[in-house]
């Protein structure tokens, strides 16, 4: 009987084992919930979640989001379903320009939701840049979340 | 027993082979760490192939309808789509259509304060979304009370928007449908413009958003393609949408943009011209309200 329970435990701490290695953690939903939370006082507009795996080489995403002239944005990354960082980086400028500048990274920043404001709004170009994994295949997920200001006629002529 | 504890064993080795395989597959950290000063694998997610039009971020048709708002627009009730031809739409395409259009009427109602048409149009985009099978972003009547119960609170009218806009977006995401949002904003988008052009005054300056609107049309077109629910016939609206974007393609100033840096805000449209794009917005309008 005791091997039989042995036996038992041992399946069960198996799968449990493997499930945390290759499963990272991702409620997309409860994490979107956090980054809205974020956005206050702006307003959601709409959001992106990123499946992320670690492969053997260090891989890179690129995501286009349209900002209209003279709008007020926040974009909200959280980055708590990551086993692992991911560099995030916006451009103004798309990757066929070779010599286009980041105007925000969040290389030095350790925080697990990083936000970003732009002072003037255009067309933004968001990349993650995924590092390769370590000996175990990997997974998780990156939420984005931008918000937008919405005011009334009302509230700018006051 | 000795079955049980034979299968026991054949399970547990069963179990650790499968660990001991998918670590087999895994990278092993040497040659990662080889690898990556080499080469860093890119994919890109925008627009510019039909193929990953899906992963385009789409901006909020409540925010198109308030950057109108702001232009100066004066609110014109007639010529949103009657409440009444909800009847209409017995179909899925037009449903999930009309879906987008209704919201986009919303949107107008709220910002220009319109409480009676706030109220008519968020009871309709609630059936329309009970039709669909999404009854869940209503939180079953409750967002549609509080809408009704705070109709003198601008703000926290546009925070019960925003939060259908929200919880419509999580239904997609856990029934991974997320294409399906391009459904519903490019037919939220050409009621958004529709409403625009027709609401201008000569005091609005509406024709610089309209003009800037079309410059994500390119995008848009690609991620109503790339949906896959052949339920859907949706060959009507991306023709529509293509019209529209090749009649503005078409337009000699825009044509003549060959440095790519130029800004589009920057491009004048004669009368004409904005007349002949509005036709075609009107003319694809036409179609989706019809059902």
């Amino acid at each position: 009987m005791k091997k039989i329970t042995f036996a038992l435990f041992s399946i069960v701490a198996v799968l449990a084992f493997s499930s945390a290695v290759i499963d990272a953690s991702c409620d997309s939903k409860v994490l979107k919930k956090e980054s809205v939370s974020e956005l206050n006082p702006f307003y959601y507009s709409a959001s992106k979640v990123t499946e992320i795996s670690y492969d053997y080489k260090a891989s890179r995403r690129e995501i286009e989001v349209p900002l209209f002239k003279g709008e007020k944005y926040k974009l909200v990354f959280n980055k708590k379903g990551l086993p692992k960082d991911v560099i995030v980086e916006i451009f103004d400028k798309d990757k066929s320009h070779s010599n286009r500048d980041a105007v925000f990274t969040s290389e030095a920043n350790a925080a697990e939701i990083v936000s970003y404001s732009p002072e003037k709004s255009k067309n933004l170009f968001i990349r993650y840049t995924i590092p390769k994994a370590d000996g175990v295949e990997e997974s998780g997920c990156l939420v984005f979340v931008l918000g937008y200001q919405l005011t009334f006629v009302a509230d700018e002529k006051k | 027993m000795n079955i049980l504890k034979t299968s026991l064993k054949s399970i547990t080795a069963l179990s650790l082979a499968g660990v001991l395989f998918s670590c087999a597959d895994a990278p092993k950290k040497s040659e990662a760490t080889e690898e990556v000063q080499e080469e860093i694998v890119e994919e890109t997610e925008t627009m510019e192939t039909e193929t990953m039009g899906s992963d385009f971020m789409m901006p909020s048709p409540i925010q198109v309808a308030a950057m109108f708002n702001r232009s100066g627009l004066k609110y014109e009730g007639g010529i949103t789509n009657p409440t009444s031809n909800i009847n209409k739409y017995n179909t899925k395409t037009a449903r999930f259509l009309n879906f987008g259009v209704y919201s986009a009427d919303l949107a107008y109602a709220v910002l220009n304060s319109e409480r009676q048409a706030s109220l008519d149009y968020i009871k309709v985009v609630r059936e329309l979304s009970d039709k669909i099978g999404m009854p869940g972003i209503f939180d079953g009547g409750n967002l549609l009370t509080s809408f009704e119960k705070n109709i003198e609170n601008q703000d926290s009218i546009l925070f019960i928007l925003t939060t259908i806009k929200l919880r419509t977006d999580d239904y997609l995401a856990e029934n991974n449908d997320q294409s399906k949002e391009a459904v519903f904003f490019a037919a939220a988008w050409v009621e958004g413009m529709y409403l625009g052009s027709k609401s201008a005054t000569t005091e609005s300056s509406i024709t610089p958003r309209i003009i800037e609107q079309m410059t994500i049309l390119t995008n848009v077109i690609g991620a109503v393609k790339s949906q896959n629910d052949e339920s859907l016939d949706l060959t009507y609206l991306i023709e529509g949408l293509e019209r529209i974007h090749n009649t503005f393609e078409g337009f000699a100033e825009v044509k003549s943009l060959e440095n790519e840096d130029v800004s589009f805000s920057d491009v004048n449209l004669t009368n004409e011209e904005i007349a002949t794009l509005n036709k075609e917005i009107e003319t694809l309008r036409t179609k989706i309200i019809n059902g």
